[in-house]
């Protein structure tokens, strides 16, 4: 119900009436200035009334909210089956949860681990954070690049091994660490790592 | 290790004698504190998520263990997962939750199958209608800070959000949300069961230029000549608190606690100590973590976005040997606007291990 | 609504609980600079150039994020925040291009106004020497991401104002670029033209495409040069030579355009009139023969791509289909204006000044062919009356030429939103009742809320209106009539925020103040005139009766309706 409440701007007194309404999931105080003398009881009642009439005929329209499925985990199954995030794969993610394509694309390119572009069947990323940085993973990093004749970044001329240095993978106990796609590799040595980029 | 005891859900049960007020007022009482880092008092956070207005609540548990050198997180999942959902179920409780979700980080990937068998056993032998949705991550460190989850979860791009609000007040889909980090979930049935337990009994991940990495449980208060021993490291030089802590100058009676750490302007955050011997230059070091930050900043903020890269750049200016005093001057005085007027977690710490390393290893960087 | 007293920069000033703190800094005289912050969308807190030192608080707060609370202590100008806010702008600068004097936006950009004020005379950061891209694709966009300085304004405008969702940000770090999807441009993207980013973007990342030089090589043609002005222009070019935003300018407008060079200074207004003619005749017959209603309102091209795109099966019989004001009288120009001045239409340049950079798409539809040649938007307008030298505030005023230049009140208030349903019902209620009515004054559909509704009662029916502007709005609305759920008989959509008064092609800041300065400029205007009926205007009386017969007649159908068709965007 709207209740009166007197106001003190700057010294001066002002009549208002509130009320609170819900919208969505957040609640909004609505205020309608009323004058600067008191009314009278039927006057009141009859401007709480108009006031409630006004606050009801405005449109409700009702606020859709968002849908709350995540996406990570079906990207990642895009990811997986394709090598990358193809753009009809987007598109058509897109139309089935209903949201924008913009707003998947902005989302996956913000992760390490999704790819837009093609790059190479395996992704192979050599973890460099402290720990392994110091149990030697700089010379795990030169013997990858010199098995697969690539840089950081780049793909290799088959298509099969991407090369990529990654953030701490969690496995500091057993440096240095390496991923191959979505397994973790640890206490990697020169001869594994032959073994492994065959 | 007192963390890998198996509780069975007998906290469970003493939890709906008591009741969700009770429950919440006995893990105040035995002090349990947040182990992400943050270490706020567990049962009052809960609390405040009680009381918020609206009736529908979340709860999150934050296995988005990134912290370099950190992996306490992924032992407690791997060995005694049981007493993390048990946690989870104990929380959605107490705060009157429905529906819980694990943010397991992407790089834990083969743990997913294992956590959805744990999750259905315990649910059922709990006999609990709560339901827990694991959403994995993708690489992203800043999705380890609270509100990057909520932002992950939504499926927008993992841009934290300044603070107040908390996620208390609104969280996830803008409802009351509890956010909660492994170990802290591990250790609320212990709590709750065990008399003797102790806040300060704590996972310390070890690891660098040491012989025996992993994880010891040890007491907050322990000495670094202890833990150096007992881990085997090979004639240490400083220690570094994850890549956020920033360092301190290893000396054998170094108590390590929160505000022993604090008082040298370091951090003891997660509780992650990676051991650095005398062989290495701290400059080096630096290098490397300036890196990690550089990579790792969602961009979201000025100083974060584009100072990380310019740290990054002065520090390889000292390192070609053309660095003067005034590179000097205006590295401190960038990491110190960084860490005064970042917007989140990440960027205010992202420079301690610059200010902490010019402060004891000025030498390492002439 | 509780007041609270706090202390800025040591001065005990009044505040409301809860407000922010720029907010409040605003309200006691201090302009806390900001990039990212903008009152009518979400706050993010992320240029981190707003920060301000509260006393209790070790770091430095953003002042867009943090509510006041009693007995706060806040600096906004100490040596530790000015020092702060310097350097996060010297951040800014290593990763900007720094030749002002030849940038697009120079003199108008908020990254020069700020380096200077803070008084930045280096640049300590090597330079990132940054190569993006370009697009100069959009027809009405021009969009140079060298300049972006990531503030988020127009990814937050495009996506949760007028949920086109055209534009989002890519990648992560100090990588991240603002981008439509996969790498397409603007053109194919899904951009309404709207321009709304434009305004948006406080530095020279997002400008109009620039039809300058083509006005000039024209005017230095031997064309028959004529000029169009739309009716919300002469609330708006003021702002531009220094005059206070809400003081009309019309006869200093048309004064200025034949000095340089047109031979005629017609007015798009009468354009106005005539579409409120046809589209009350429109809407009168669809009521009386149980046509397609709700009938919605068409002068806005924006809208009609977001229509053509969103909602084309659903909706396109909806759409009015009598042109826009400055179609209508393009039309007119190369048909029967041409043919009175005996000139072969080819010969003829037409120029029209427009607050929208979505006209510049609209005068290309193909429908619209050989009409309209050129499109300046205000802001182009006063860059060009300025690179010509023109004395602008020290002009006389003069009238618009005849026969195209006479218009009602009716026809002004169009500019701002709700307008084009009022006019259309001043002139409808005469129709249906076949009565003068006297109450020409629809006061519930004025004003800034963004969804408005009112009730009318003309003859006995009951009509309902709604007035929407932005097309976040519109977008709700038009859900309602897919779904078969619509109450309305009537209704009006503008894409932009406040209705061309706030135009892509306005000066910025297009702020709530301002915006309601203009709208009560233009009313101001309407109330002065005699005659505040679109069908009542001399003007367009003759043109009926000499040229066109009567409204909706086969003449009227062919020159000044048109169709639409669906718009697809990747």
């Amino acid at each position: 119900m709207p209740y009166l409440k007197k106001v003190k701007i700057k010294g001066k007194g002002y009549f208002y009436l509130f009320h609170t309404v819900r919208e969505g999931s957040k609640f909004k105080k609505l205020s309608k200035y009323i004058g600067k003398e008191e009314p009278s009881k039927e006057e009141l009642e009859k401007l709480k009334e108009n006031f409630l009439k006004e606050i009801k005929g405005k449109v409700s329209v009702k606020v859709e909210e968002k849908p709350r499925k995540n996406i990570l985990g079906e990207l990642k199954e895009i990811q997986r089956k394709h090598g990358y995030l193809p753009e009809d794969e987007i598109r058509k993610l897109s139309e089935e949860v209903k949201l924008p394509v913009i707003e998947i694309y902005s989302a996956a390119t913000f992760y390490s681990m999704f790819n837009v572009e093609k790059k190479g069947k395996t992704i192979v990323r050599i973890c460099n954070s402290p720990s392994c940085y110091l149990n030697g993973s700089l010379n795990i990093l030169e013997e990858a690049k010199s098995i697969l004749g690539i840089e950081v970044g780049e793909t290799t001329k088959n298509g099969k091994f991407s090369l990529e240095l990654s953030s701490c993978i969690g496995c500091c106990d057993k440096a240095p660490a390496i991923m191959i796609d979505d397994e973790l590799i640890v206490d990697v040595t020169k001869e594994k790592l032959k073994q492994l980029l065959k | 290790m007192k963390i890998l005891e198996e509780v069975n859900l007998e906290a469970w049960k003493k939890v709906k004698e008591l009741g969700a007020d009770k429950t919440m007022e006995l893990l105040k009482k035995k002090g349990l504190t947040g182990r992400g880092g943050a270490c706020f008092l567990t049962g009052l956070k809960w609390e405040f998520a009680k009381k918020a207005r609206g009736n529908e609540k979340f709860v999150i548990c934050n296995a988005d263990e990134g912290e370099p050198g950190t992996f306490k997180d992924k032992l407690i999942l791997d060995n005694n997962p049981e007493n993390v959902i048990e946690g989870i179920i104990i929380a959605a409780y107490c705060v009157g939750a429905k529906k819980a979700y694990i943010y397991l980080r992407g790089e834990y990937h083969y743990l997913h199958n294992k956590l959805e068998n744990v999750i259905k056993k315990v649910l059922e032998n709990a006999k609990s209608d709560l339901k827990i949705e694991i959403v994995e991550g993708a690489g992203a460190y800043i999705c380890g800070d609270e509100t990057a989850i909520i932002a992950s979860i939504e499926n927008r791009r993992g841009y934290p959000h300044f603070k107040p609000p908390y996620p208390p007040q609104e969280g996830l889909f803008n409802k009351p949300t509890v956010i909660n980090n492994v170990e802290t979930l591990a250790n609320v049935p212990l709590a709750i069961v065990n008399d003797e337990w102790s806040d300060e009994v704590r996972l310390f991940s070890v690891s660098g230029d040491v012989a025996k990495a992993g994880v010891y449980e040890l007491k907050v208060g322990t000495k670094l000549g202890e833990i150096a021993n007992v881990a085997g490291a090979k004639d240490p030089k400083a220690v570094y608190f994850g890549a956020a802590g920033g360092c301190v100058k290893y000396s054998d009676n170094f108590v390590v606690s929160a505000d022993k750490v604090c008082k040298e302007e370091a951090m003891l955050g997660a509780c992650s100590l990676i051991f650095v011997s005398k062989k290495r230059s701290m400059l080096d070091m630096a290098m490397n973590i300036a890196q990690f930050f550089k990579h790792e900043s969602c961009g979201k903020c000025t100083p974060c976005r584009e100072g990380n890269v310019h740290v990054l750049r002065l520090l390889e200016k000292i390192k070609r040997g053309e660095g003067n005093e005034d590179d000097f001057g205006l590295l401190e005085k960038l990491c110190i606007t960084i860490r005064d007027t970042a917007l989140c977690g990440l960027g205010q710490s992202c420079t301690n291990h610059v200010l902490t390393a010019l402060k004891f290893f000025k030498g390492d960087f002439k | 609504m509780k007041i609270i007293k706090l202390k800025i920069n040591r001065k005990e000033v009044e505040a409301k609980d809860g407000e922010f703190i720029i907010d409040a800094a605003k309200r006691n005289g201090i302009d806390i600079p900001h990039f990212c912050y903008n009152e009518r969308l979400e706050r993010i807190g992320a240029c981190r150039i707003c920060v301000v030192e509260v006393k209790g608080m070790d770091k430095l707060q953003a002042s867009c994020c943090t509510q006041v609370r009693g007995g706060m202590e806040i600096s906004t100008h100490s040596p530790r925040v000015l020092e702060a806010r310097r350097m996060n702008m010297q951040l800014l600068l290593a990763n900007h291009d720094l030749y002002c004097t030849i940038c697009k936006e120079n003199l108008m950009c908020k990254l020069q106004r700020y380096a200077s004020e803070l008084m930045i005379e280096d640049t300590p950061f090597e330079s990132l020497h940054r190569e993006d891209e370009v697009d100069n694709s959009s027809v009405s966009i021009r969009r140079d991401n060298n300049k972006c300085i990531l503030c988020e304004q127009c990814v937050r405008v495009c996506n949760n104002v007028q949920t086109v969702y055209a534009i989002g940000m890519v990648n992560r770090g100090v990588k991240t670029r603002i981008t439509p999807n996969f790498g397409h441009n603007m053109k194919e993207s899904s951009c309404i033209n709207c321009g709304q980013c434009v305004v948006a973007c406080p530095t020279g990342a997002l400008t109009e495409k620039s039809d300058i030089q083509g006005v000039i090589n024209a005017l230095n043609s031997d064309k028959y040069l004529i000029v169009q002005t739309a009716p919300s222009i002469r609330a708006t070019l003021g702002e531009l030579f220094d005059i206070p935003a809400g003081t009309p300018v019309t006869g200093k407008m048309v004064t200025a355009l034949r000095q340089i060079g047109f031979d005629k200074v017609f007015d798009t207004n009468i354009g106005a009139d005539i579409c409120i003619v046809e589209e009350a005749n429109e809407f009168v017959g669809r009521v009386k023969n149980n046509g397609v209603l709700p009938m919605i309102t068409t002068c806005c091209p924006a809208w009609i791509k977001f229509g053509e795109q969103f909602y084309y099966e659903e909706l396109n019989k909806n759409m009015s289909t009598c042109r826009s004001p400055q179609a209508i009288v393009a039309s007119l120009i190369k048909t029967y204006y041409a043919k009175n001045i005996k000139k072969d239409p080819k010969d003829i340049v037409l120029v029209d000044i427009m607050p929208c950079t979505a006209k510049k798409y609209e005068v290309l539809r193909p429908e619209f062919k050989g009409e309209t040649d050129f499109v300046l938007t205000t802001v182009e307008l006063g860059k060009l009356l300025k690179q010509l030298n023109v004395d602008f505030v020290h002009l006389p005023d003069s009238e618009f030429d005849n026969p195209l230049g006479m218009s009602t009140g009716a026809a002004d208030i169009f500019g701002h939103t709700g307008g084009v349903m009022e006019a259309a019902l001043r002139t409808a209620a005469d129709m249906l009742s076949g009565e003068d009515l006297k109450a020409i004054d629809y006061t519930k559909i004025r004003g800034m809320d963004e969804i408005k509704e009112t009730e009318v009662e003309i003859a006995g029916k009951k009509i309902k209106i709604c007035v929407v502007h932005t097309t976040g709005a519109a977008r709700k609305l038009l859900e309602q009539i897919k779904k078969g759920k619509s109450p309305y008989h009537f209704i009006e959509i503008m894409a932009c925020y406040g209705g061309c008064i706030g135009g892509g092609g306005q000066p910025p800041p297009n702020s709530k103040g301002v915006l309601k300065k203009r709208t009560q400029a233009l009313i101001n205007v309407d109330e002065a005139k005699k005659i505040r009926k679109s069908h009542k205007n001399p003007a367009v009386i003759k043109l009926y009766k000499e040229y066109l017969g009567k409204p909706g007649s086969e003449r009227a159908h062919k020159l000044l309706h048109t169709k639409y068709s669906k718009k697809t965007y990747v």
